[in-house]
């Protein structure tokens, strides 16, 4: 499905923890057609300050949503879809995004990237998401719950937060039949630790029933921290990665991520159009450049 | 009313004066599922060098007020891969093909130039001289001797249209822009991105990688309508003004400053149909205005009253 640009009405924008919320947009039914892992470019619709739109993982797409009363002739609108979306204030951007009320129109460019690969005859997959990475991992907890249960297999998901207020998605992680574990550093809510030491305990228990691939998004180091650990149990890895971009398809060439290879000379990709998802051996994953200024409310 | 909005830049026709800006456009393809890409007045492409670069290393760009910082380090699959894997496609488009070049001596330059000379589809060559993100990569761009040197030799090279870039970071464009013109140069493309730099207070680091990087976006646009509005009064080529355009209103600044074209930049990463509703608003303005042809719109100002008004005592 080629990516598109639209614009999108704001149905609902509902805060869902302290720092986090659920923004429901109202746009064309292609929108609704993506694969887990992919994301939209959410941008202004004036667009001069702040300039630049914010990658944003999409949570679910439904299709079709009944039209609008104005749009019912096709107009702007044409059939329509609802896509979530869930984002975290941390800056001016998501804080006027935060700010919006339902009605407000804001411009989409996408879908984008690549998503998840999902082999056919999964049987059992392991998903962790770190904070505000739980999104597309919630997307294909969905895709892959109702295979899984077609071989009487569950999911496993972890997910991992600072604290009890950072874990999302956890009731519709259970609702779509997952086995859900939950890690904060703080200790508010389940494991206390790191959300890899919780996965790492889990896979040395069973890593003699487990085939199923990795699944990951989060912040970069809990990434990092997956790749040995895929690695050692000889599990495939998906990591969603994330990196500042301007255009979201492969035109500002500001979103690379290193990849292993050449000795000599780096070579990078782009988050954009050769991921957000890649394969975690392919990432070098101990150079980041510079890895400061990451942009606000990127939640690929 | 149907106007006209053709041009002619450097010998190149073009069905409007709209362009794209180099490194902001990919090579176009990129941008097929978002715009017609037949409708543009000419697709400038992001800069060839004559070995591919990996580019510099992440982060490369950060959003700052109205703007944004890059610091990609001309990431590019270098002149062969280009010839074989892009030009292909571009030529099938319909609008004429700018190609930018960028080197590290005069050699390069000209080694470029001559190698495209050699193929089909390629209307005219930009030469950035302006690159604010690779090493020497202002060298050419900042110093008048050099510049007119440069181009002198590119235009031994080639009998394409030689468009150099310039620079905003120098304290005279004029006396480039003179030199350019003397050098051989049949227009100029003004201006490249502003030197700039953000700190990230909490860990006291550079938020790019480059530490410095090229800013661009609305927030450089009054500077670069200045800049073709000084070179418009004292160089006698046409001016292609870029810097920050979102709308069509912005490049009619720059068209009434002095320019004969525009090209739409950082809008393309904001929105990929930027450049259309640009061209479509122009169209519509002609026609609310009553203006016959876009080039009447060229060099207009209007400085009555103003400061910089031309009066017999004055003069």
């Amino acid at each position: 499905m080629s990516p598109s640009e639209c614009h999108v009405e704001v149905v609902a924008n509902k805060q869902i923890a302290p720092e986090y919320f659920s923004m429901r947009l109202a746009g064309p039914a292609r929108l609704a057609r993506f694969r887990p892992g992919q994301f939209l470019m959410l941008g202004w619709t004036d667009g001069r300050d702040p300039l630049l739109s914010r990658a944003m993982s999409i949570r679910s797409a439904k299709s079709p949503h009944p039209p609008f009363s104005k749009g019912g002739n096709g107009g702007i609108w044409g059939a329509k879809c609802e896509v979530e979306i869930l984002y975290k204030v941390c800056g001016r951007g998501t804080a006027l995004l935060a700010a919006m009320r339902p009605g407000r129109s804001l411009r989409v460019v996408g879908p984008l990237g690549n998503g998840f690969e999902i082999s056919r005859n999964v049987t059992s997959a392991v998903l962790i998401a770190g904070g505000i990475g739980v999104p597309p991992i919630a997307a294909l907890t969905e895709v892959l719950a109702t295979r899984c249960a077609a071989h009487g297999t569950k999911i496993a998901v972890f997910l991992g937060g600072r604290s009890k207020a950072d874990l999302l998605c956890v009731s519709d992680l259970r609702r779509a039949g997952a086995t859900v574990r939950v890690a904060t550093e703080d200790g508010s809510a389940g494991h206390k630790g790191l959300v890899t030491e919780l996965l790492e305990q889990y896979l040395d228990a069973r890593r003699s029933t487990l085939d199923g691939p990795l699944y990951a998004c989060g912040p970069h180091p809990m990434l990092a921290a997956i790749a040995p650990i895929a690695e050692r149990h000889n599990m495939p890895y998906q990591a969603s990665m994330e990196a500042n971009m301007a255009c979201g398809f492969g035109a500002c060439m500001g979103c690379v991520v290193p990849i292993r290879g050449n000795a000599r000379e780096r070579t990078y990709r782009l988050v954009c159009k050769d991921g957000p998802i890649f394969d975690g051996r392919e990432i070098l994953w101990d150079e980041q450049g510079a890895g400061v200024g990451k942009m606000e409310g990127s939640a690929v | 009313m149907r106007p006209d909005l053709s041009i002619t830049v450097a010998g190149i026709r073009m069905q409007n004066p709209v362009m794209t800006a180099s490194g902001t456009f990919g090579y176009a393809q990129e941008f097929e599922p978002f715009l017609d890409l037949s409708r543009l007045g000419a697709i400038v492409v992001k800069t060839i060098t004559r070995t591919p670069r990996v580019g510099n290393p992440p982060t490369r760009i950060v959003e700052t007020p109205a703007g944004m910082l890059n610091a990609i380090g001309l990431q590019n699959v270098g002149l062969e891969a280009f010839i074989k894997e892009k030009l292909p496609y571009l030529r099938t488009l319909g609008p004429p093909i700018i190609v930018n070049i960028a080197g590290e001596s005069i050699d390069d330059y000209v080694e470029l130039a001559s190698r495209l000379s050699d193929q089909e589809g390629i209307s005219g060559i930009e030469l950035n001289i302006s690159c604010p993100n690779v090493a020497d990569g202002l060298i050419f761009g900042c110093n008048a001797v050099l510049a007119n040197k440069l181009i002198a030799c590119v235009r031994q090279a080639t009998s394409l249209p030689l468009i150099p870039k310039l620079s905003p970071n120098i304290t005279d464009v004029v006396e480039i822009a003179q030199a350019l013109a003397d050098g051989g140069a049949d227009a100029l493309s003004l201006i490249n991105t502003l030197i700039g730099m953000a700190v990230d207070v909490r860990s006291r680091r550079p938020k790019l990688s480059n530490v410095t990087g090229g800013l661009s976006g609305p927030a450089i646009r009054p500077v670069a309508v200045r800049m073709v509005w000084e070179v418009a009064q004292a160089v006698k080529l046409p001016l292609i003004g870029m810097g920050g355009i979102m709308t069509a209103d912005d490049a009619l600044e720059f068209l009434i400053a002095g320019a004969t074209a525009v090209a739409v930049g950082t809008a393309n990463f904001t929105s990929p149909s930027s450049a259309k509703r640009v061209i479509d608003g122009i169209k519509a303005y002609l026609i609310d205005h009553s203006v016959g042809r876009v080039t009447d719109l060229i060099g207009s100002l209007d400085l009555t009253g103003t400061t910089r008004e031309i009066t017999e005592w004055s003069s």
